[in-house]
């Protein structure tokens, strides 16, 4: 990260060097500025998760959405897939919803509260991230989210990354 | 011990055992092992409400339901859905001598499913039928008014004791198509005083268009033979919700032809006293049917507006009648929501009533 801001600094002044006139120079500044700036303000990562073997291959949003909106429930293999849910105040939670499904954890919840009347079960809960990756972990079909990359160590493999 | 005491008893300690939530169960402690053993989801729901009149009759305060319904996903041919319900306790009234009225216990829903394979699906046992989106997700913390409206559940069987064959049209979409019948009488059911009429034989389908996050529709259809008057019922009933970032937009109509061609002279006698309290017993040809329009505007996480309005038009009566309500709900989190409403309504009795209601409703898991 260090040597990709020298880097990019190095190439701002390069670019200052070759430009004339003053506006050019402080556009240039500016964007030395900017780019500076940039890493203090990374864009987090959510990494969709699943038990490692689940899937061959990686998912999109929709086919992520179609699991945790309980119309799939069943992997390729047959296998039942087991959608993991973070608490309904977590900000992972909102994070997640607003970014798979554009709605709010209310209007999520909602929807899973009239699932749960017609009998079909919910998404698990996990208290915390670190018990979301456990239970991936451990437990053959689940799915979940979190915001750090698991260890390679871990029975996990990673689904997709969404940049929020 | 009778039954109302056993079952205040289950449903205390079952309250006293459980986490009022939203729709989660949390386990506690992050670094020990997950406990997903279960196949079973265990779920409940209570509402409370008081009705104010505003034309200076009798307040009222009931227990209007307590309900606990377990459902299993144990294999491809076990998975069994119990719903027990109490409903129709009240807990107070402003009239001297009308006091506490203990409420009533049944078994809303019994059922097991065999799921053929994924798009395939048999149910036997009692279940509620198709017949518009509010019939199938009535609890109240489901739905958003305290007052149901009268098109969603009066003019055809709200339950079916019998079997019901599912097929999924498509599995993203939602769409699929159901048919249903009950051969004998209702299982378990609702007295009269609470449910319109009780039912012989009903047959019926549902073809959901789509059942998705941001709306559903489906068309249904129904014909039931009303136990002991020889009414025929055929009901037609088209529904479309629409799921918006801030807004839910919700329609129904229905309407139903009732014939009794035959009514008068085959009565064999054998009708009872609740039947003959109610006013449905050999009346004439006729129609029942109306629709409704309800919107909800989310204004903050907390605070819900709704309002709607019903036109509905029943048989029996000299008159059609319109309602429309105000409201507001607030929630509460974790512990349940909130709803302050006004009603006004005008015309059928059945409709009619105006008033303010003060309720309160939870989900609990």
């Amino acid at each position: 990260m260090v040597q990709n801001r020298y880097l990019i600094v190095d190439l701002a002044f390069l670019t200052m060097r070759c430009l004339g006139d003053i506006m050019n120079k402080i556009i240039a500044l500016l964007s030395v500025f900017l780019l500076l700036l940039a890493p203090l303000t990374r864009a987090e990562t959510l990494y969709i998760i699943a038990h490692k073997g689940v899937f061959s291959t990686q998912k999109d949003k929709k086919e992520i959405a179609d699991f945790y909106l309980l119309k799939l429930k069943i992997n390729a293999d047959g296998q039942n897939v087991i959608p993991i849910n973070l608490p309904f105040n977590h900000p992972l939670r909102s994070k997640f919803s607003l970014s798979i499904f554009n709605r709010s954890p209310e209007a999520l919840s909602e929807y899973w509260d009239r699932m749960s009347f017609r009998g079909v079960k919910p998404p698990v809960i996990q208290s915390s991230e670190q018990a979301v990756m456990l239970f991936v972990s451990r437990v053959n079909g689940a799915i979940g989210y979190v915001s750090k990359k698991p260890s390679e160590k871990l029975n996990i493999d990673v689904l997709g990354e969404i940049i929020l | 011990m009778n039954a109302f005491l056993k079952f205040s008893i289950l449903c205390i300690s079952f309250l006293s055992l459980t986490t009022l939530a939203e729709e989660e169960n949390i386990n506690s402690t992050p670094t020990t092992p997950p406990n997903y053993e279960s196949n079973w989801d265990v779920s409940g729901y209570v509402k409370i409400f008081a009705d104010i009149p505003t034309n200076n009759t009798k307040s009222t305060l009931y227990l209007d339901d307590l309900s606990v319904y377990v459902s299993g996903n144990i294999n491809q041919w076990f998975n069994p859905f119990v719903e027990a319900e109490y409903f129709g306790n009240k807990l107070w009234s402003s009239q001297k001598g009308e006091g506490f009225k203990k409420g009533k216990f049944i078994f809303e829903r019994l059922y097991n499913d065999f799921n053929l394979n994924t798009h395939d699906r048999i149910r036997v046992g009692k279940f509620l039928a198709p017949v518009g989106y509010w019939n199938l997700i009535h609890a109240a913390p489901l739905v958003w008014t305290v007052h149901r409206p009268l098109t969603s559940t009066y003019s055809y069987s709200n339950y079916i004791s019998g079997l019901e064959y599912g097929h999924s049209l498509n599995l993203i979409e939602g769409s699929r198509i159901d048919f249903y019948a009950q051969l004998s009488n209702d299982l378990n059911p609702k007295p009269l005083s609470d449910h319109p009429r009780r039912y012989s034989k009903v047959i019926g389908a549902s073809w959901t268009l789509s059942d998705q996050l941001d709306t559903r529709s489906s068309l249904d259809f129904q014909y039931a033979k009303v136990k002991t008057t020889q009414n025929n019922r055929l009901t037609v009933s088209f529904q479309k919700i629409w799921y918006m970032q801030t807004w839910d937009i919700d329609t129904q109509v229905i309407y139903t032809k009732i014939t009794n061609t035959s009514a008068e002279d085959n009565f064999d006698g054998t009708i009872d006293n609740e039947t003959l309290a109610n006013e449905e017993v050999l009346r004439e040809n006729g129609w029942d049917g109306g629709g409704y329009l309800q919107a909800r505007y989310r204004f903050s996480p907390q605070w819900n507006f709704y309002g709607r309005g019903e036109y509905f038009h029943l048989a029996i009566e000299q008159q059609s009648g319109q309602s429309y309500i105000l409201g507001a709900r607030y929630r509460l989190g974790k512990w349940g929501n909130i709803n302050l409403e006004f009603k006004q309504g005008n015309g059928a009795k059945q409709i009619s009533d105006s008033g303010f209601s003060l309720s309160y409703n939870a989900m609990f898991r």
